[in-house]
């Protein structure tokens, strides 16, 4: 999603009250809310009602969200406390202990080194938001999705030396977030 | 601290396997009609067929509750007009053409003032009462009339509202900013919704402008885009110009021979203005290239 396109469609909710511009927004924003709100909650149900609830909260907010300055990180903290705040309230029913701490049975890497903060995680969903569509679409088939080259090939409906492209083209830039993460 | 590609790899796979993107139900696509449903509702839908610019959710609901308090104290007849052009009589006399896909609301006994509401278009036929004037409301709009025949085009989706009279007298008024215009016969006024002005032209081509009656599209010196909007709203589909250029190029064509959609764009294809095409529902024109 293009900055400039997001901003158009935060001042038309504003001043037209738009449900179409705010639509547009959804369709935007809605994978990359939803795929936070699972990192911190693990189950679809939640992350689903959870992400409704936030656009709930945006639509009525629109009179201030074009003033805001950083749109993507706001909406990466509202997602954040609206997860949070489930899954508290979950808890008084479920018992549920929440895993925050990704842990490794393999000892050749140091604990720090394998804990993904929430910090790189954010950056890794601003990054996978912003590759290009057909990339971003292998990487998740192939990657996430665990699908064969072949299968991915059939559903986007593309070579599988595409694939192999676009997925390397993928794990380059992501591979590169990471590394700048852990330099800085 | 040095990272390997095997580390890297390592964090990259903790990441992707920390989370995924939504699928099925969950998809963003299956979960609007739940949002939408959640913070719109039904009533915010009623009323945006009868208001053009919606203010707070709070006043909405405000008219939503008068728009059906209204409804059951004065029991409003409504016409719609589909795919085909509707004729109606009202019960003073008025007879009232209706262009494809608009409607009519008015109630079932008169009051005072002969009120009727238009979303869409129509060519209105009004029986002279003196003592009980003619009023066509729209979503920002009203035409009095004070005799006989006019036509209004009032499309939702469209920029701007035209009123154009053929015969008689009739007062344009601006709702908002309370500015009137009186029109003559051969006068044309054009509304623009997102300026709010209210402007007076002298049509040279009325009768253009009623030739829906007829079923018939006259083009004259017209915009790529006025075709698209009113082959769009005739038709109820939606047309899209892909190339910027081509939405100020100027045609001249006429249709009178109730030719339906896919005629009118093969033939203004075939006469080199534009190709088209249809996918998903909606139509795309293309500049033409002269490759071939």
């Amino acid at each position: 999603m293009t900055d400039t396109e997001v901003r158009k469609l935060l001042r038309q909710m504003k001043n037209d009250d738009s449900q179409r511009a705010f639509h547009r927004f959804y369709d935007l924003t809605y994978d990359r809310l939803f795929r936070i709100a699972y990192y911190f909650c693990k189950r679809e149900e939640w992350a689903q009602e959870i992400v409704l609830d936030v656009f709930m909260n945006l639509w009525n907010q629109r009179i201030t969200l074009p003033e805001i300055k950083n749109i993507e990180d706001y909406c990466f903290v509202l997602t954040k406390n609206a997860a949070l705040n489930y899954i508290s309230k979950e808890s008084k029913y479920t018992n549920n202990e929440q895993e925050t701490v990704i842990e490794s049975a393999d000892t050749s890497c140091s604990p720090e080194e394998l804990f993904i903060s929430e910090e790189l995680f954010a950056i890794y969903v601003k990054a996978l938001d912003r590759l290009p569509q057909r990339c971003r679409e292998v990487f998740i088939h192939v990657r996430e999705e665990k699908k064969s080259y072949d299968q991915t090939a059939k559903e986007l409906d593309i070579t599988v030396n595409t694939v192999s492209v676009q997925l390397q083209k993928a794990e380059n830039k992501l591979k590169e977030l990471i590394r700048k993460f852990y330099d800085r | 601290m040095e990272h390997t590609e095997e580390r890297i790899v390592k964090i990259l796979e903790k990441l992707i396997a920390s989370s995924h993107a939504p699928q099925g139900q969950y998809s963003a696509k299956a979960t609007y009609p739940i949002l939408r449903k959640k913070i719109f509702g039904r009533h915010l839908i009623f009323v945006r067929r009868s208001l053009a610019a919606a203010a707070t959710i709070g006043v909405l609901c405000v008219m939503a509750w008068w728009g059906y308090q209204s409804f059951y104290a004065t029991q409003t007849i409504s016409v719609y007009a589909q795919s085909n052009i509707r004729n109606i009589s009202l019960p003073d006399g008025t007879r009232i053409t209706l262009n494809r896909y608009s409607s009519i609301t008015y109630p079932k006994k008169f009051k005072e003032q002969r009120e009727v509401s238009l979303n869409g278009e129509a060519y209105f036929e009004v029986e002279h009462d003196s003592r009980h004037p003619f009023v066509v409301k729209t979503s920002t709009i009203k035409v009095e009339d004070l005799g006989t025949r006019f036509n209004i085009s009032a499309y939702q989706q469209s920029p701007t509202i035209t009123t154009a009279l053929i015969e008689g007298s009739v007062n344009v008024i601006d709702n908002i900013h309370r500015r009137n215009i009186l029109l003559k016969p051969g006068e044309t006024a054009l509304y623009n919704k997102k300026s709010q002005q209210l402007s007076q032209q002298t049509a040279d081509r009325i009768s253009d402008d009623i030739a829906w009656r007829s079923g018939s599209f006259v083009f004259e010196h017209c915009s790529i885009s006025e075709v698209a909007e009113r082959l769009s709203n005739s038709f109820n589909v939606t047309i899209k110009i892909t190339d910027k250029t081509l939405s100020d190029y100027h045609i001249n064509a006429k249709f009178c021979h109730k030719e339906d959609l896919k005629t009118i764009l093969d033939v203004l294809q075939q006469a080199g203005y534009f190709n088209y095409q249809l996918t998903n529902n909606q139509i795309l024109l293309y500049k033409r290239t002269n490759s071939k």
